[in-house]
């Protein structure tokens, strides 16, 4: 019986709860401000109404949402007036997204979206599905398709599992993971990163993140005069009481110090909140990563649908051993997208592991096969002349606030540009080699970007007045991945337009597959 | 440093030649494109001058001096400005080419900022020709190519006549064969 491919699967009971949890919460905000603007309490009824409405919309939509496995597709059914009937072919699912916030994971379901290509919104949400409905969905959907696949790298991923996995060994996965994490049995998952307590606070006390919610802050401040009535009214204090400008220095650094504190600090509980139990999963042709404290996000990336591999390091990574790495997939919203949690599949590395994390990822790619070339010889001096440029602008700048002083941004600018513009121009390189195009740039941070050539779209080769003054110009690969382009400026013209024509030649060789 | 020594009057004029010189395989787009891109320009010039016009009229007041000064700068505005705007197009046009092989389809265009797509034949999802009421009259169209691509989902052709398009297309799309998405 459970074999017949025509079985209906109907929702979890509970999605009528979070359905209408779901509306309430989003009439709970224009409720609370009816209620407060008219200060009158029969305006009740009216939001009552409303919530009444939406539950009868929640009971129709349990009611008539279907869904059932058919031969290759997942066929999607429901409506009340308006009926719909969408078949998403197993071949076409690029990702079965899941979210599960704290009373999702209380009642063992999850929000569930199953993602195509097709760019803008999920091709099915199901809110809300248990947890084993999920596993049968994917043993279904990606059990289907890895079928009419081999997968010929299964041997040589399996053999970098051990070398990986941050903390824990690849085996204690079982035992470990909660109950909702768990990952379906079908093909041999093997855990290859997981981040602990430790690892988070490393990734919060490497990062920038806090001074997103310091800037913020200060801007609330700001936005209150907090600063003009307490900054400034202590500063009167202290000139008043006659103390020496020792003080006020020690003050002063002692704000910077605080500050910087603060971004740490908020940069670890960010991490804590967002990446709470991260763990990337290799299941047969898939990668998973879960993470999350209070909302628990599940993403499934097929490995041959990684379209963009980006490796990063800020200066403090760098200078501790480690680097993130970052895919890109097509399909999915852009909005989704932009979460960077989504994209990550090792928020933390070590460097010595990355090779091994690659091997994963991207099974074909060979690090000794890409040959680096540099950019046009004069592309230094073109950073440096925007550097002059820089500097007579902040000159211009600093001279109309601190007077006859403010002329020294010029030559500290201008230095500075002279020291930076150089290394600039020295490590900006771009590689082919193994099926692959590559580009990575940075002085501070460094960035390594990544593309199989078998994966680009449309090749451009673009030149500005300024670029065509020494035949120079730029290249941008356009891949089917939501955010990334591979692409790098000041290349000599000629190079750039062979490098275009031939990465153009091999990608039509090859036929496009998601 | 040896770079400079060239002269820099013959890096300048290399540099800002407007059509460069297009492989011999390429085609340019239909010469009536031109007028069909000037009609636009033409009408709303026409209706900018005007504009301006009335307003110098009420200016210098509406009596006969004022009417014919204001016509006749409009005149004079609108020459100046079609003269610039038909050199424009004119560069445009020269700057544009575009290329079909076996591999992939080729078009470079822009003035100033020269820009070139290379389009691999196996990525093209799908073409269209559009034709609006304008190009219609003057015998061309566009064609648009659809990617999988996210900055290029869309690369489009403006200015080839309606067959060579429609001819395009059919080109692109059936030769495609199945790309196995």
């Amino acid at each position: 019986m459970e074999s017949e491919p025509e079985e209906v699967h109907r929702l979890h009971p509970l999605s009528l709860l979070f359905r209408v949890g779901s509306s309430a919460r989003q009439l709970l905000l224009p409720a609370a401000l009816v209620l407060f603007a008219s200060g009158r309490l029969d305006n009740l009824y009216w939001v009552s109404a409303f919530v009444g409405v939406g539950v009868i919309h929640g009971v129709f939509h349990y009611l008539t949402y279907r869904y059932r496995f058919a031969g290759d597709e997942l066929v999607v059914r429901g409506g009340v007036i308006f009926r719909f009937e969408r078949h998403v072919p197993y071949a076409r699912i690029q990702n079965i997204d899941l979210r599960q916030s704290v009373f999702h994971r209380l009642f063992r379901v999850a929000d569930v979206r199953v993602e195509t290509g097709s760019g803008a919104a999920a091709e099915a949400r199901l809110q809300v599905l248990s947890l084993d409905a999920v596993d049968r969905m994917r043993e279904r959907i990606f059990g289907e398709r890895d079928a009419e696949r081999s997968t010929p790298h299964e041997g040589h991923a399996a053999q970098n599992a051990g070398e990986l996995g941050n903390t824990a060994p690849a085996h204690a996965h079982d035992a470990a993971t909660p109950e909702h994490a768990r990952p379906v049995a079908s093909p041999a998952a093997r855990s290859l990163l997981r981040l602990g307590p430790r690892e988070l606070i490393a990734f919060g006390l490497l990062s920038q993140r806090g001074f997103v919610i310091v800037a913020a802050a200060t801007g609330l401040a700001l936005e209150f005069d907090l600063f003009n009535e307490q900054l400034l009214g202590l500063g009167k204090s202290l000139e008043s009481s006659a103390l020496d400008r020792g003080l006020g220095w020690a003050l002063g650094v002692a704000l910077v110090l605080g500050v910087l504190l603060a971004v740490r600090l908020l940069s670890v509980v960010w991490a804590f909140v967002n990446l709470h139990g991260f763990e990337l999963v290799a299941r047969g042709n898939d990668l998973q990563t879960s993470a999350g404290l209070l909302t628990r996000h599940t993403a499934t990336i097929p490995r041959r649908r990684i379209q963009v591999v980006t490796v990063s390091a800020g200066l403090l990574q760098r200078w501790a051993g480690f680097v993130a790495v970052k895919v890109d997939t097509a399909g999915g919203s852009e909005l989704e997208a932009q979460s960077s949690t989504r994209r990550w599949v090792a928020p933390l590395l070590r460097a010595s592991q990355l090779p091994a994390l690659l091997a994963e990822l991207l099974p074909e790619f060979q690090a000794e096969a890409l040959q680096w070339h540099d950019r046009h010889a004069r592309a230094a001096r073109r950073l440096f002349k925007r550097w002059v440029l820089l500097a007579l602008f902040a000159t211009a700048g600093s001279h109309a606030v601190f007077g006859t002083w403010g002329l020294l941004a010029l030559p500290l600018v201008l230095v500075w540009g002279r020291v930076d513009a150089p290394v600039r121009a020295r490590r900006a390189q771009w590689a082919r080699g193994g099926g692959f195009f590559s580009v990575r740039h940075g002085v501070w941070g460094h960035r390594w970007r990544l593309v199989a050539e078998d994966k680009l779209q449309v090749v451009s080769v673009a030149a500005s007045p300024f670029d065509r003054r020494w035949n120079m110009a730029g290249i941008l690969t356009d891949t089917a991945g939501t955010t990334f382009s591979v692409q790098l400026g000041y290349l000599d013209a000629d190079v750039a337009r062979q490098l275009a024509d031939a990465l153009s030649r091999r990608a039509s060789l090859s036929e496009f597959a998601w | 440093m040896s770079e400079d020594s060239h002269s820099p009057l013959a890096h300048d004029a290399d540099a800002f030649q407007i059509a460069p010189p297009a492989p011999s395989s390429s085609e340019a787009l239909d010469p009536a494109w031109v007028p069909a891109e000037l009609v636009t320009y033409r009408v709303l010039l026409v209706l900018l001058v005007l504009a301006g016009a009335a307003l110098m009229a009420w200016a210098l007041g509406f009596d006969l001096i004022g009417i014919a000064a204001a016509l006749g700068s409009a005149a004079l505005m609108y020459w100046l400005l079609m003269s610039l705007v038909r050199a424009l197009v004119q560069r445009q046009f020269e700057a544009t080419s575009w290329r079909v092989d076996d591999a992939h389809l080729r078009i470079c265009k822009g003035v100033w900022w020269r820009r070139e797509l290379h389009v691999p034949r196996s990525r093209i999802q799908h073409t269209d020709v559009t034709q609006g009421p304008l190009q219609r009259s003057y015998g061309v169209a566009t064609l648009v190519v659809h990617t999988a691509g996210t900055a290029y989902s869309t690369v489009s052709l403006d200015g080839l006549t309606h067959a060579r398009a429609q001819q395009l297309r059919d080109k692109l799309v059936l030769e495609n064969g199945d790309d196995g998405v």
